[in-house]
């Protein structure tokens, strides 16, 4: 007990130490999915070209290892940094970055996703815990990201589409590093474009992956590239 | 500079308190385990509450079945009797329950190591395939409700409060101490025992051909290997190759640990064999499947010889394990439970 004790305190002084050396600032990400030019919201029907018809229902993915780089130098790096983004709730689509250090930087850089040592060190709380209906059960992985809705494109039952994407061993492991480049506000939207995402895949054929592979790799590097900072 | 040194303390500290903590410690001889405490620290109340999870129906869908119905202790932790196990879940079905010990030392869960950690195990047999994301939720809701867990939570963690992580922690720390290492053979390598001359041909027999993949102390090497099993064609079931989906991992299964082989019937990962007799027949007239390990060598046994390595294989019964009563029901906590 004595032991377990000298450790907590010790730890706290190391903790407290580098907290005195940082300035208080803020910063942060606004994500902000669309379908084309309009916001998306769940469980609503948008109509595309072709009188074809889409609606989402699950929207979620892991945004983690948040990092803001000056130039290629890494000038803050966000610690335990694993964000669930969620469009059920709109609190759930923004990351605050706190205790930043003063100056300026000129891009971030996260994964879409949870990384290979993460996902192998056993079960955490918060964000990664195993009640968000985030993680696959008969095969240890965490999904990065999950969409699910229906569409007029689909040809399954009920015309829906399940997209679980996962995969951290190699050679199929999915995770994605996005870089974004930073305009000097301290808050920033994201905007991603589902729309773009989803019309890259053939429904008709391809409206259920629920397992790492080659396609989960292949449609996760797509999403990967639907993220952009909105111009202000 | 200085935290570098304090963290550094910090982590020397914690290596050598779980080498030897009250709660879990290292049979001599043993190599370090593979689990990592520090991300977990042993504790009383967290391993009373593993274990009364372990033992609680409530964890099923129907709170009908708990992970001791396909793991009872007196057959070292694996289902009595069945040789696929049977359950809620249609993926149970096609596999037999591994013998639960030893788990520290497991980098690998399940026979073709899907689950990638400890900690995530239960996951599998708690959820379903088809409606994963519901089912943990609904199980801490549950918890939540009864009179019995918010107050073993609390002991455990500080406070009340129920989360999946604790839960898959709480549990983790009771398997982690299901640890056998008191059988005969242990007695013999510590020098407070003999074989008998039947038992130490036997022994000399298992080291020749059977080491390499089942490696003392733990007897299992930690690897994926293809012992020449042939194809079952009604189960389909390629192993490894289904996690890795590389050919050259098909028909490739975890290594078991033969500790308490003479309980852990019926034997492999489909239970297709009773008896251990069977197992060595096997071993004795291997055909070629495909990916067969190199580490097979012709065994060709004569029955002499597979009575002395049965003689051996069952010095590593361990009864002390078996009926250890800290591993058992625990009577004194269901015993407090309202009935709610
Ligand atoms: C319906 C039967 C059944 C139930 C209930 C069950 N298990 Fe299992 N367990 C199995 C089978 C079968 C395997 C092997 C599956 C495989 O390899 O695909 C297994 C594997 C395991 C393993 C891996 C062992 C190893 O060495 O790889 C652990 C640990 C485990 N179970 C713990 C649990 C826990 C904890 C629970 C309760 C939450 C539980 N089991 C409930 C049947 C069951
Ligand atoms: C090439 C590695 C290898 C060698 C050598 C080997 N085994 Fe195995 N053994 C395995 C694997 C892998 C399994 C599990 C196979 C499966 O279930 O498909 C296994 C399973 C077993 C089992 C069943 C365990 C259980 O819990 O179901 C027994 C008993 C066994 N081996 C005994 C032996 C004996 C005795 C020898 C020496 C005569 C031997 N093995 C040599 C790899 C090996």
């Amino acid at each position: 007990m004595t032991l377990l004790t000298s450790i907590v305190v010790m730890l706290l002084l190391c903790l407290s130490a580098a907290h005195a050396q940082q300035e208080r600032s803020d910063f942060q990400l606004n994500f902000r999915p669309f379908v084309g030019s309009v916001p998306l919201q769940l469980d609503t029907i948008y109509t595309l070209d072709k009188n074809q018809t889409i609606e989402f229902s699950t929207l979620k993915w892991y945004i983690s290892g948040v990092e803001l780089l000056r130039n290629d130098t890494v000038f803050f790096a966000e610690p335990n940094s694993y964000h669930l983004l969620d469009v059920s709730d709109e609190h759930l689509l923004h990351i605050p970055l706190s205790h930043l250090p003063s100056g300026q930087f000129t891009h971030v850089r996260f994964y879409l996703g949870i990384d290979s040592a993460t996902t192998t060190s056993g079960a955490f709380g918060g964000d990664l815990d195993p009640t968000r209906g985030m993680l696959w059960t008969w095969q240890s992985g965490y999904i990065h990201t999950k969409i699910e809705g229906k569409s007029s494109r689909s040809t399954a039952r009920n015309k829906e589409f399940e997209f679980h994407l996962g995969g951290y061993r190699s050679p199929f492991n999915s995770l994605q590093t996005i870089t974004l480049p930073l305009p000097s506000s301290r808050e920033v939207s994201i905007k991603m474009d589902v729309l773009k995402w989803i019309n890259s895949i053939d429904l008709a054929s391809v409206h259920h992956i629920m397992s790492p592979g080659e396609q989960a790799v292949l449609l996760s590097q797509q999403f990967a590239t639907i993220f952009r900072v909105e111009a202000r | 500079m200085k935290r570098i040194l304090l963290l550094g303390i910090v982590a020397f500290l914690a290596l050598v308190a779980f080498r030897s903590d009250e709660n879990f410690s290292v049979p001599t001889g043993w190599p370090n385990p593979h689990y990592d405490f520090s991300k977990n620290p042993p504790s009383r109340a967290k391993i009373e509450l593993g274990r009364a999870l372990f033992y609680d129906p409530i964890l099923s869908r129907n709170s009908t079945i708990s992970c001791a119905s396909c793991h009872s202790q007196y057959t070292a932790f694996t289902h009595v009797d069945h040789a696929l196990s049977h359950g809620i879940d249609d993926r149970i079905g096609t596999r037999n329950s591994p013998a639960l010990m030893n788990l520290a030392w497991s980098k690998d869960f399940m026979w073709d190591g899907a689950v990638n950690h400890l900690d995530m195990q239960a996951l599998a047999p708690i959820s379903n395939p088809q409606e994963m994301d519901e089912t943990m939720t609904h199980v801490v809701h549950k918890l939540s409700q009864t009179s019995l867990y918010p107050p073993l939570f609390r002991a455990a963690y500080g406070d009340s409060t129920i989360t999946g992580e604790r839960l898959l922690k709480a549990m983790s720390q009771f398997m982690l101490t299901l640890i056998s290492a008191r059988s005969k053979y242990d007695s013999v390598m510590q020098r407070e025992a003999e074989f008998t001359l039947q038992e130490q041909n036997g022994y000399r027999l298992f080291q020749t051909k059977c080491s390499s993949c089942h490696t003392e102390p733990l007897f299992t090497n930690y690897q994926f290997e293809n012992n020449g099993l042939p194809l079952d064609t009604t189960l389909m079931d390629y192993g490894r190759m289904s996690v890795t989906k590389q050919a050259s991992d098909s028909l490739k299964f975890k290594v078991p640990t033969l500790r308490n082989i003479e309980f852990s019937y019926p034997y492999m990962h489909d239970g297709r064999f009773k008896r251990l007799r069977d197992v060595l027949m096997h071993y004795s007239t291997i055909r070629q499947n495909g990916t067969e390990s190199n580490k097979l060598q012709p065994m060709n046994f004569t029955s002499n010889e597979m009575v002395d390595l049965t003689a051996f294989l069952l010095t590593l019964t361990d009864r002390k394990f078996l009926f250890d009563t800290a591993y058992s029901y625990p009577k004194y906590i269901f015993a407090t439970q309202a009935k709610d």
